[in-house]
């Protein structure tokens, strides 16, 4: 029975229990109708349609608000059945030493935040422990975390565990997942309920003058709605699986010392950190040399992208014949498409070892570096400026083409004079774009600014390897022995945060200019 | 010539400025312009009237080359300015058009300030060598094109924020502000009131003193009123072409009648 009560499986019953609608539907239609279906206000099918609707569409958005909440729900019930004595939140004595209230307070709410990232990292690993098999459910009410090792039960089952497991949190956990439990099984229960009223009610208002046809409008109209809505509800669902960790961690590294952090070196990092230190709040993680390093990178990019797809668009749309036109922005438009992995490898390959046989290896070290990662991003970008550009170059009336060319201005002039700044708003827009992009670019710089390096500082030579932020967000979860509840990992999810908010205003301003400048020529 | 003697206005001047022969022009396969030919006098206006897509402002764009912008046009024969064939291969198109200057059916001001709208062809060909003469050149322009009265206080102000009977005074001034030998005009008037079609229509009269000025016009009347000859096109040919005042009393030929008398078009 519970393994019928699972999301994907109610989907499977609230479908065909409305295709069985819509049958039953359209035949009680037509025997309403007493054998004319002409006396009928609607269709029979559209009487089928409406039981369809009727059944699926209410269970249906159920089914998606429930995948959502579940999560959210179960978030809360754990803080609330964690008490404030809890004896894995007292912080110890020798850790007391020295340090106010306020600062002792913070301190216990960061090994809150942790002990609960740690329950639920163990919950999961139960709940697939048990499901690859390892262990019946009733075995696992009976365990304790004094009498078996645990984490290295799990483990061995290739379960992320990374902190010791205590009878504190092995409780909470199991209590955890009895509400879980409850909670997985609830949610398809009231959607199946409602398909099943759902169902039967349109099945009994069918008569001969029920309006069949308006409500299957409505139902539609509001099925259309709540689709649009999805694309919001998916961005708030991102904002919000990494705003409470970044808070978190806000809270628990400080804010202040994150922001103007000089060095990164988290304590579970692979490399560049200083033997001795592997205490979780001994990393230090300090966002100015990654921003530094994305930023310093951006530029470079920029410095090569913007002058050369700005340069091609112009070609393209000012003088290029029909011809060189109909080769060149589909050629541009494939190079677009080239999946950043492989301009990652061109840039590790070639244009490194390129660069450093030119400056030589005193200023220039290791292949890897800020020019090698800029440049070939730069180039990557050039297609994307370009197209961006050129359609803003387009969207300039031929009418001012047509009014400097009239008074005997050469084509240079008039691209320079009229188009270029009738045109430079939205130029303007597209290189914000093209920024944005650049920031939140990954690969090229994984493999080409040194994602491997031991910096941790603020790196000024243009030839130096640099960390940036989404390097660090790669380093951080696929390197090893961080698991999902370390302060690292929660700087991770700072980081994606700080990321998120500077591309969504960078976004938000080219678009915002992009607009101004598309109703000046409305 | 003996339609001079018809227009007691025409005093003395049969120069030709432009002379069109066998003129075709085609957008791809269609045949746009069919074979025209017709004399453009000096210090004289013509008026080109004819029904909406007849090829007024087809032919009217092959007078400075403005043809050459858009790819799908070609066109065929002869054109002279000054007996000089302005198709020719060593013709720059970028010179010709500063000596035959236009005015656009559509006001079409550069977003610009309204000065540097006026001031740009000027500083284009150089024609101010101090800021003194360029602000002259640009308030006679702007005088000429009855825009200056309200136009002074603003001149810093973009000329897209003009009306757009204002706008198409800012582009006759721009036109004018550079000095050109030929006016072209297409429909100058088409976004005017009366009170600044008339001040229009003073200019072209006044332009008429030096220059020569070619008009495009839906209006019977201010054809009448301005110019001294007038073209009739049809479907792309050139019906009739002649003194204004005897095509509009004395048409030879049936469509023009029709046409003047509102039965095509
Ligand atoms: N850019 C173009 N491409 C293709 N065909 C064109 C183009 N411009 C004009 N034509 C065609 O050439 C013919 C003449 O057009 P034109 O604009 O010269 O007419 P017009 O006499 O100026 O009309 P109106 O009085 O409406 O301005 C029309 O049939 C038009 O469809
Ligand atoms: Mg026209």
């Amino acid at each position: 029975m519970t393994a019928l009560l699972t999301l994907p499986s109610v989907l499977v019953i609230v479908l065909v229990l409305a295709a069985v609608g819509f049958f039953l539907g359209r035949r009680r239609a037509l025997a309403a109708s007493g054998g004319t279906p002409s006396t009928l206000h609607s269709l029979p099918r559209q009487h089928g349609w409406h039981v369809a609707l009727a059944t699926a569409v209410p269970a249906l958005i159920l089914i998606v608000f429930w995948s959502f909440l579940a999560g959210l729900v179960s978030n809360i019930y754990i803080d609330a059945i964690i008490p404030d004595d809890q004896p894995e939140l007292r912080l110890p004595l020798e850790q007391r030493a020295g340090l106010t209230e306020r600062e002792i307070e913070i301190r216990v709410q960061g090994r809150r935040d942790l002990f609960i990232s740690n329950v639920q990292a163990l919950a999961g690993a139960i709940d697939r422990y048990v499901a690859n098999g390892n262990a019946t459910e009733e075995e696992v009410q009976r365990w304790r975390a004094d009498l078996a090792p645990l984490q290295q039960r799990l483990q061995r089952d290739g379960q992320i565990v990374s902190t010791a497991v205590t009878q504190g949190s092995l409780n909470r956990a199991l209590e955890l997942r009895r509400f879980n439990a409850i909670v997985a099984v609830t949610g398809p229960l009231a959607a199946l309920a409602m398909a099943v009223i759902g169902f039967a009610v349109s099945l009994l208002v069918i008569s001969r003058d029920f309006r069949a046809r308006i409500s299957v409008e409505r139902w539609t109209r509001g099925f259309l709605v709540f689709a649009s809505t999805m694309a919001i509800l998916t961005t708030i669902a991102i904002l919000s699986a990494i705003t409470l960790p970044s808070l978190t961690f806000f809270r628990e590294y400080g804010l202040f010392d994150f922001l103007t952090g000089l060095t990164w070196a988290p304590a579970g990092d692979v490399t560049g950190v200083p033997a001795g230190r592997n205490g979780e709040y001994q990393s230090e993680l300090g966002f100015l040399p990654l921003i530094w390093g994305t930023l310093y990178i951006a530029f470079v990019a920029l410095l090569v992208a913007v002058p050369l797809g700005l340069l091609a668009a112009i070609y393209l749309s000012e003088f290029a014949t029909k011809g060189v036109r109909a080769w060149v922005k589909p050629a541009l438009e494939i190079l677009a498409g080239v999946p950043t992995i492989v301009y990652g490898i061109f840039a590790l390959v070639t244009i490194g070892p390129f660069l450093q046989a030119i400056v030589g290896t005193t200023i220039m070290p290791n292949t890897v570096s800020v020019m090698t990662a800029g440049v070939v991003m730069g180039m990557m970008l050039v297609p994307f400026v370009s197209s961006l550009s050129d359609d803003v170059i387009n969207a300039v009336p031929q009418a001012m083409r047509d009014g400097s060319l009239g008074l005997g201005a050469t084509p240079a002039e008039t691209v320079t004079q009229v188009v270029l700044p009738a045109a430079l708003p939205g130029i303007v827009g597209a290189i914000v774009l093209a920024a944005s992009r650049a920031i939140g670019e990954t690969m090229i710089v994984v493999l080409a600014a040194g994602a491997l390096s031991n910096v941790t500082g603020i790196e000024p030579n243009p030839f130096g390897a640099v960390v940036t932020v989404t390097t660090r967000i790669v380093a951080v979860l696929t390197g090893e022995g961080s698991g999902f509840d370390s302060i690292d990992v929660l700087a991770v999810f700072a980081l994606a945060f700080t990321l998120f908010f500077i591309t969504l205003g960078l976004n938000l301003l080219a678009q915002r200019m992009v607009a101004k400048y598309r109703e000046q020529y409305e | 010539m003996n339609d001079m003697q018809l227009d007691q206005r025409v005093v003395g001047s049969d120069d030709i400025k432009i002379s069109a022969r066998n003129c075709q022009v085609f957008y791809g396969d269609t045949h746009a312009i069919k074979d025209v030919t017709v004399d453009i006098e000096d210090k004289m206006v013509t008026a080109f009237i004819g029904p909406s897509g007849c090829g007024k402002s087809t032919f009217l764009r092959c007078l400075n080359r403005m043809n050459d912008t858009i790819e799908s046009c070609r066109v065929e024969g002869d054109i002279r300015l000054d007996g000089e064939d302005i198709y020719d291969k060593r013709v720059d198109p970028v010179q010709l058009r500063a000596k035959v200057g236009m005015v656009f059916q559509k006001p079409n001001p550069f977003p610009k300030s309204i000065y540097d709208n006026v001031a740009y062809g000027p500083k284009i060909h150089g024609l101010a060598r101090t800021k003194a003469e360029l602000d002259e050149i640009v308030e006679r322009s702007l005088r000429r094109a009855a825009l200056w009265n309200e136009a002074k206080d603003r001149l810093q102000e973009p000329g897209t924020g003009l009306s757009g009977g204002q706008q198409q005074r800012l582009c006759i001034a721009r036109a004018v502000a550079t000095g050109p030998e030929v006016l072209l005009m297409d429909e100058p008037c088409s976004a005017l009131d009366p009170i600044a079609t008339a001040q229009v229509e003073e200019l072209i009269d006044e332009l008429r003193q030096s220059y020569s000025v070619v008009i495009v016009t839906h209006s019977m009347q201010q054809a009448a009123r301005v110019s001294q000859k007038t073209a009739f096109f049809h479907l792309g040919n050139l019906v009739e072409f002649g003194v204004t005042s005897k095509i509009f009393t004395n048409p030879e030929d049936p469509r023009t009648e029709s046409y003047i008398t509102g039965r095509i078009g």
